[in-house]
């Protein structure tokens, strides 16, 4: 089963349910009405420089990672979105192949508190997480958002707590972006999809990478 | 959302002038307008009442000026580190509430070090109400405090853990072979109170003043000659000869949170000290 197959899966599940299948329309209709992908960094800009802790209680700048190699970051929304779950495992599945392709992976999610060090456990991930505290590089790039209504309401039924978890009230989540970074720190290929639950296949990131030579 | 819009609404509330603003932020007003316009469509609201003589930020962009400030702040992190570290020594102060142990922070404490070499690093341990006054004064940069619900609105907190209460007693005692303490079994039991030790003691119902310390280590000296048991909270280093269990029914013993004042600059050791306590899980780190 491909990343593909079960995030549709997992989407059809979901969509069962009426109220969400019209929030879920709702969210990425409205953010396809604010031109959401024009503002965000795409292939061709340099990605921002940074310095972000990571699940193993370190500190991280992009120099670091870019000296060992071409670069693949993806940013997800957190521990308790199903779709960055499935995608963070399927990237696992494929880090030898990231690789074999001289490439090397970082997750940057916005939740503080240890969740960075949970989701890298739950998942077994050998890839690190970051944290972007207060989504900083999220602004950075253009990706975060201020979540529209119903979606906040829904979120907050659900017990997820936006504000606790970052630490940070301003109600923002990153739209789920891979972005492709040679070593010169260019951004050489990006994946974004204000739908959050639809995310690139691994083998075109993989691919990505290889064309890097 | 974007940096840039994010930026001159910033702007915007320091200098509460659509014109003032633009020359701030070196663009034209209509751009200015534009960008605020954008950023409040995606807020959901406006962001500030124009009217001819005065404006003011609204209620909902008093609310998300904070929120917006932290994250400008972050972004920024690294090209002003780059800067600051060309200009001084780095110089970190860390300041830890009586009875907050260093080992707390230990760790991104070498992590710094690591990452800042010939980083100048003072600890300070003082009571609360003397950190939260060195703090607003600019003689600390962050603090470890204990959340009593009276911190003032000027200082940011991020809530680092809930401590649960210990029971400690001497090597021999009953407790020993249990994994728990239950708060009936500690009712038969003399216990030695701290001053200021807050609900969990209320909890206890507890009625024996007898005992009394002013300090973790002070309650751990009379336990261990055999003057009675004591409450701590879990992280509190155990004296060699003492023994801890867990007391689940105590409930919460404290909160404890990150501190550094609003609004100010962050050197990039205190933006790095911040992030790095601020994502870490102590909690479960404690728990493990």
């Amino acid at each position: 089963m491909t990343l593909r197959d079960k995030l549709d899966a997992q989407r059809e599940r979901s969509a069962a349910n009426p109220v969400w299948r019209a929030t879920y329309e709702a969210t990425v209709a409205e953010l396809r009405r604010m031109g959401f992908l024009n503002q965000a960094l795409r292939a061709g800009a340099r990605f921002p420089d940074f310095l972000l802790p990571s699940a193993a209680d370190r500190l991280v700048g992009l120099s670091d990672l870019l000296v060992r190699g071409p670069l693949v970051v993806t940013f997800i929304r957190g521990q308790w979105c199903p779709y960055c779950a499935l995608t963070l495992a399927a990237l696992e599945e494929s880090l030898p192949d990231i690789q074999a392709a001289d490439g090397q992976l970082v997750a940057i999610t916005p939740e503080t508190g240890g969740r960075a060090l949970a989701v890298r456990q739950r998942h077994g991930l050998h890839y690190e997480v970051l944290v972007d505290v207060d989504s900083g590089v999220g602004l950075n790039c253009g990706v975060v958002f201020h979540v529209p209504e119903p979606y906040r309401s829904s979120i907050a039924r659900a017990g997820i707590d936006l504000a606790d978890r970052q630490g940070n009230g301003g109600g923002l989540l990153p739209v789920p972006a891979v972005y492709v970074i040679d070593r010169s720190g260019l951004i050489v290929r990006d994946f974004m999809d204000v739908d959050f639950t639809r995310r690139p296949d691994p083998a075109d990131i993989v691919e990505a990478l290889r064309a890097l030579g | 959302m974007e940096l840039h819009q994010v930026r001159y609404f910033l702007a915007l509330c320091r200098t509460l002038n659509f014109t003032r603003a633009a020359e701030a932020c070196n663009v034209t007003q209509p751009a200015l307008t534009r960008a605020i316009q954008r950023l409040e469509d995606e807020l959901g609201g406006p962001l500030l009442y124009r009217e001819r003589s005065l404006t003011q930020l609204t209620p909902l962009g008093r609310t998300m000026m904070p929120h917006l400030e932290a994250m400008v702040r972050a972004a920024e992190a690294v090209s002003q580190a780059a800067a600051d570290m060309r200009r001084q020594t780095p110089l970190l102060r860390v300041g830890l509430a009586d009875g907050l142990s260093a080992s707390l922070i230990a760790g991104s404490l070498a992590e710094l070090e690591r990452r800042f070499p010939g980083l100048e690093l003072h600890l300070q341990s003082d009571d609360q109400k003397t950190l939260i006054e060195s703090l607003l004064q600019g003689e600390t940069d962050a603090a470890l405090l204990l959340d009593d619900g009276e911190l003032p609105e000027r200082l940011d907190r991020w809530k680092l853990l809930h401590e649960g209460c210990r029971a400690v007693f001497r090597q021999g005692h009953a407790f020993e072979h249990e994994a728990c303490v239950k708060l009936p079994a500690l009712a038969a039991e003399t216990v030695v109170r701290g001053d200021g030790w807050g609900g969990a003691w209320v909890r206890l119902g507890g009625e024996t003043h007898r005992l009394r310390a002013a300090s973790w280590d002070q309650a751990q000296h009379m336990v261990a000659v055999g003057l009675g048991v004591a409450l701590l909270p879990q992280h509190v280093a155990v004296l060699p000869g003492l023994l801890g269990r867990p007391v689940p029914d105590a409930g919460d013993m404290r909160a404890v949170v990150l501190a550094a004042v609003n609004g100010r600059m962050y050197s990039p050791a205190l933006d790095g000290f911040l992030k790095l306590n601020r994502a870490r899980g102590f909690t479960a780190a404690l728990a493990a």
